[in-house]
């Protein structure tokens, strides 16, 4: 299993990465799982590699991210803290956004349609409330629990 | 040159019967969009093989009686449904399409799979019991429960042959009546409560190797258990190999489009050219239309009342819908039991599960042919 020990802003962070060939990418980061998806690549191939991966550039601009990258941890608690999310229930591609920040919206309401495995899929929101932020776009692959629509 | 009166004289009830069909199954896929790709092509297929006259019909029983035939379908029956081959180079691209990834996060699904394939031999029994129908024919009209058009095919032209017309429109058409036959079964074996158990997504991660081994193991395996499934699993598991491999996407591309559909052309309009008159349109044709779709309710129950056990078992953390799911009918069976569950409580969403089965369920169907194949041979 690769391990690593990544230092960003003088703090170091132990990371390993249980299987360098799945898609999306499971990191560990001090213990904490998150699954890694990266743009562009498609499931089933092979994930861009890791030198690839977007670094925190000293200068930004100078080194353009190669591919895009997004990082979620699975299961987050809808509601924990602040506001309620949105999460994917399950790894696809983001076909419509169907809600507005600053919407007050009814608990059933389609916040997205998520495709997976060909199949259409609304998103419904599971309490009423206000869209605060919207996470994604069309056409945006996510991977599983990663943030769609936070709620206030 | 024959004058209008004379080619009406030459029309037959059961031609004008069999066009009616062939009309149906295209409005079907029109207006309702059942599988279009396979119903449009049969559908042609059976108003062609019914214009008096022109020759077209594939009249099976006299193909067999080793009569002359004529007609444009003929070559197309001899190269490639005599010989197996259409099945067998569908099982290509199917494999190229199929992503075994769910199956391989959740392998306990490949017992949900093996559950949906009872109502095969309850139905041969079935048919036996008839008393219209020989052992062979009878194992060849329980594999249309299944809904695995190749496999049933495959299956139909080894031990039954003139019987394929009945049996691959049985098969064809009701994969395409997934979304209808199913859920009402669905509903009435299951309680609210249980429909409603929720499965979260379960993000075991799947590497490429094993996603590559898969296919290999599942070839050699099959070798060792049913080697009369090898064609059509070593072909299906071909397909899944090229698109896992990574490196061939050319290839994966061309197997699950281009070659996927010109086979589903040319099976299709034969298959449809086969409900010719009066050699299809017949009692016995409609028995086994009612016996296939028999094996399709009892396969769907089979697997739903095998979820209720799982339900039981792992004290209701299984939704038993996915038990419905563990037919072949890819991936519209999951589909199907995702909608389901949605209906309940629309934030659970049994897709990634349901396909898992559904994948099991695909290979089931083709191993059970295998055994079928097997039993029957000996």
């Amino acid at each position: 299993m690769p391990t690593f020990d990544v230092t960003v802003q003088g703090k170091t962070y132990h990371v390993e990465i249980p299987d360098p060939g799945a898609s999306p990418l499971q990191v560990i980061v001090d213990g904490e799982a998150f699954a890694v998806g990266i743009a562009g690549v498609e499931d089933g191939t092979r994930p861009a590699p890791l030198a690839d991966a977007p670094r925190p550039a000293p200068m930004p601009g100078i080194l353009p991210p190669l591919a895009r990258v997004e990082v979620t941890r699975p299961a987050v608690p809808a509601g924990a803290e602040g506001g309620r999310e949105i999460i994917a229930p399950m790894p696809g591609t983001i076909l419509t956004v169907d809600t507005q920040i600053g919407q007050s919206i009814e608990a059933g309401h389609v916040v997205c349609v998520l495709e997976a495995m060909k199949m259409k899929n609304p998103i419904r929101a599971t309490h009423a409330g206000v869209i605060a932020e919207i996470a994604v776009q069309p056409g945006q692959t996510v991977a599983y629990g990663a943030l769609l629509v936070r709620l206030e | 040159m024959p004058t209008l009166p004379a080619t009406l004289a030459q029309t037959s009830w059961a031609n004008l019967l069999m066009m009616a069909v062939g009309g149906l199954l295209i409005y079907l896929a029109i207006a309702k969009e059942y599988e279009p790709v396979l119903l449009i092509p049969i559908g042609a297929g059976a108003i062609l093989a019914n214009i008096p006259g022109a020759g077209m019909g594939l009249d099976l029983r006299a193909i067999i009686a080793g009569q002359q035939v004529e007609g444009v379908f003929l070559p197309l029956y001899k190269a490639g449904i005599e010989t197996e081959l259409f099945p067998l180079l569908l099982f290509i691209g199917i494999g190229a399409l199929t992503d075994f990834g769910p199956l391989l996060s959740n392998p306990r699904m490949v017992l949900v799979g093996a559950a949906g394939q009872f109502g095969i031999f309850l139905v041969l029994l079935l048919a036996l019991a008839t008393g219209m129908f020989s052992l062979n024919e009878a194992a060849s009209i329980g594999i249309i429960g299944a809904i695995d058009g190749p496999t049933s095919i495959f299956v139909a032209s080894k031990l039954a042959p003139h019987l394929i017309a009945p049996i691959a429109v049985a098969a064809y058409t009701y994969m395409s009546l997934v979304p209808i036959i199913q859920p009402p079964i669905m509903r009435l074996l299951t309680t609210r409560r249980e429909r409603s158990v929720r499965m979260p997504y379960t993000a075991r991660m799947v590497s490429q190797r094993e996603r590559v081994l898969f296919p290999i193991f599942v070839t050699l395996l099959t070798g060792l258990i049913a080697p009369q499934a090898s064609p059509l699993i070593g072909f299906l598991m071909f397909g899944n190999l090229m698109r896992e491999s990574g490196v061939v996407d050319r290839l994966v591309k061309s197997a699950g489009n281009e070659l996927a559909s010109i086979t589903t052309i040319f099976l299709g309009i034969t298959i449809g050219a086969t409900m010719v008159g009066e050699s299809f349109a017949n009692l016995q044709t409609l028995i086994i239309l009612v016996l296939g779709i028999l094996a399709f309710m009892l396969d769907t129950a089979a697997g739903v009342l095998f979820g209720k056990l799982l339900y039981l078992l792992t004290r209701g953390q299984f939704n038993p819908l996915i038990g419905a799911a563990g037919i072949s009918a890819f991936p519209m069976a999951a589909r199907v039991v995702n909608k389901i569950g949605l209906e309940e409580d629309y934030d659970n969403f049994l897709l990634m599960h349901a396909m898992g089965a559904n994948a099991a369920g695909q290979v089931a169907s083709v191993v059970a042919g295998g055994i079928v194949l097997a039993l029957m041979s000996r």
